[in-house]
């Protein structure tokens, strides 16, 4: 077992990768206007994973939707690499979803259920500039389903003939494809059980090694948070309360709410100071 | 101190037309003792909640129960032939508090109705009125807003429509609680104020025993008292939340417990791998012991035979290795 951190950070590069500044998104209008992103401000650097935790309701899916420009911005901006994003469209739009890649938490709604996986994998294919031709093109799919520890058989079958683990794999081993510079995962493990779950989170930490791939990893599950990210920010009723390294944030909490989060965790070892390292 | 409930040697299979069943549980023997929440973990697809069904009493076909016996209190239930059990029997024995609690209420009725429905099933002379006053007692002396009665469900919060269904279905005073996947679709503090209520409706003698299923193992270790661990429908481990947790003896219950990721300093420094391959298809179980073609312990003998009991039952593991291992306690691993 190594015995550094098991997903080797790499070091942040000089300017962040992606800037957000004020970013808000409010629902409704009038009285009842609903802010579910409310002026959030934060940076992610290049080859850093960062998890981004909160309760259910409180913006982390907005905020992802947002990012991924399937939701307009009420207000604010926030820039990829140094160049605005957050009004693109046409053809600037395209180039933008080549660097930023998504997986959702829930496999059954990403698939055409009529479509066989090769041709889901080729379809995402044509969103490249370039799209590579036959013998490169099967190369590509077939390492991308290796990668995530599939056999190419998968690639002939059907959506309802994948278990959810499966297919969870599928939408990563999609997104991977693409090469892009941010993926952004909100809940990619919520329907996989603890034995899967670890190797996804380990291949994030491997694509980030192999290509120096930023991860913006949204979940609710604060251990999860804790074995892959290198930092964390915590969102509340749309606000960001928290943003620090992982350390600091489980261990040394500023504010009020992340306390109270933390301490309803449960832990496999509520004496955590008596077991021995594993 | 005699069990609660009993359950020996249960078999169920979910029967399908061609006539290859899946053998969704085989031969689990499991006691319930008085006062005890008995957690009951696994993956998907292990047959922790077709358990739950079968000794809540409402397996239904395709799931079809082929051997055992059940014992509830005083009552011997006939799992082949849950139709004949009375309902008014059934209310008393066990409640069941499903996953998703927004599916079991009825949108157009309010709790209060809800509560209504529930004892006017058993004492059929109850005014609403009387039934309204019974819930609105019931939800005081635990501390919950008796305002929740005049509420539709949608008006409530996951968690606190959780909680009310836990009372309103603990109305009875029925012996067994049996909560499937209470917790899934809730957050943490959620989950922490569900346990808490199901401690209390223990503690105030509302009823007698809880069995919980989940496969989320922290929230089990802070709830349980004794955990079982199932593994392709079959009983892998029992013991107590400790002995499970601390020291698991099953080679799944091992592999399982690296996989659960809290946040506590020793999980960020190790790396985690998860459990090789993937659950048998229930139409085709492996022979021997189920979990050998993932087991890294496998010997020849796993392939063949059927693992056996090493323990007593309240502690034990079903696995040929812990039995080598506990004939020769030298043995390096």
């Amino acid at each position: 077992m190594p015995s550094e951190s098991p997903n080797g950070a790499v070091a942040p590069a000089a300017h962040p990768l992606l800037e957000v500044s004020g970013l808000t998104r409010s629902f409704g209008s009038g009285a009842r206007v609903v802010t579910a992103v409310d002026h959030v401000t934060f940076q992610v650097a290049t080859g850093e994973i960062v998890a981004l935790v909160g309760q259910s309701g409180s913006g982390k899916s907005t905020l992802a939707r947002v990012l991924l420009r399937l939701l307009e911005p009420t207000d604010g901006t926030f820039s990829l690499d140094g160049k605005e994003a957050s009004r693109l469209q046409g053809r600037a739009l395209k180039s933008y979803w080549r660097d930023v890649q998504a997986v959702f938490q829930d496999p059954f709604s990403s698939f055409n259920q009529f479509f066989p996986t090769r041709r889901l994998l080729e379809g995402s294919m044509g969103l490249l500039e370039q799209p590579p031709g036959g013998n490169e093109r099967q190369a590509r799919m077939q390492e991308a389903i290796r990668q995530v520890g599939l056999n190419a058989d998968v690639l002939d079958k059907w959506p309802h003939q994948l278990s959810g683990g499966q297919r969870q794999r599928i939408m990563l081993a999609r997104a991977l494809m693409l090469r892009p510079r941010l993926l952004i995962a909100d809940e990619p493990t919520s329907m996989l059980d603890a034995s899967l779950r670890a190797t996804i989170l380990n291949l994030l930490g491997e694509m980030r090694q192999r290509h120096g791939m930023t991860v913006l990893f949204i979940t609710h599950d604060i251990g999860q948070a804790s074995y892959v990210s290198d930092r964390v920010l915590v969102m509340r009723s749309g606000e960001l309360v928290e943003d620090g390294s992982t350390d600091q944030v489980l261990w040394n909490p500023r504010h009020e709410y992340t306390r109270q989060l933390l301490s309803d965790v449960p832990r496999l070892h509520p004496d955590a100071a008596a077991v021995p390292d594993l | 101190m005699g069990a609660l409930l009993e359950a020996t040697d249960i078999s169920a299979v979910y029967a399908s037309a061609d006539g290859r069943d899946v053998q969704a549980v085989s031969n689990v023997t499991l006691d319930l003792l008085p006062g005890e929440v008995l957690g009951i973990a696994g993956e998907s697809g292990c047959g922790k909640s077709t358990f739950a069904a079968l000794i809540a009493l409402t397996a239904r076909p395709p799931l079809v129960a082929t051997g055992g016996r059940l014992r509830i209190a005083d009552e011997h239930i006939d799992l082949r032939h849950l139709e004949m059990v009375p309902r008014d029997l059934r209310g008393k024995l066990v409640a069941l508090l499903p996953q998703g609690a927004m599916n079991a209420l009825n949108p157009t009725l309010r709790v209060r109705d809800l509560a209504y429905h529930v004892i006017r099933a058993h004492e059929e002379g109850i005014t609403r009125r009387e039934a309204t006053e019974r819930a609105r007692e019931r939800l005081e002396q635990l501390s919950l807003p008796v305002r929740a009665l005049d509420s539709y469900p949608h008006q409530l919060s996951g968690g606190m429509r959780q909680r009310v269904v836990a009372v309103i279905s603990t109305l009875l005073n029925p012996q067994v609680l049996i909560a499937d996947e209470p917790t899934s679709a809730l957050d943490v503090s959620a989950q922490r104020a569900l346990v808490e209520l199901l401690r209390e409706l223990l503690d105030r003698g509302f009823i007698q025993a809880v069995a919980f299923i989940t496969h989320d193992l922290p929230l089990l270790n802070t709830v349980a008292d004794r955990i079982v661990i199932m593994y392709a429908g079959q009983v892998a481990e029992v013991g107590s939340g400790r002995d499970v947790v601390d020291r698991p003896r099953h080679p799944y219950t091992k592999a399982l417990m690296e996989t659960v990721l809290v946040p506590e300093p020793q999980v960020r420094k190790r790396r985690v791998e998860g459990i090789k391959g993937a659950p048998p298809d229930l139409r085709f179980p492996p022979a021997g012991c189920r979990f050998h073609p993932r087991c890294k312990y496998a010997m020849d003998v796993c392939q063949r035979e059927e693992p056996p009991i090493v323990g007593d039952l309240h502690r034990y593991a079903a696995c040929w290795w812990v039995q080598q291992q506990s004939e020769e306690p030298v043995h390096a691993e």
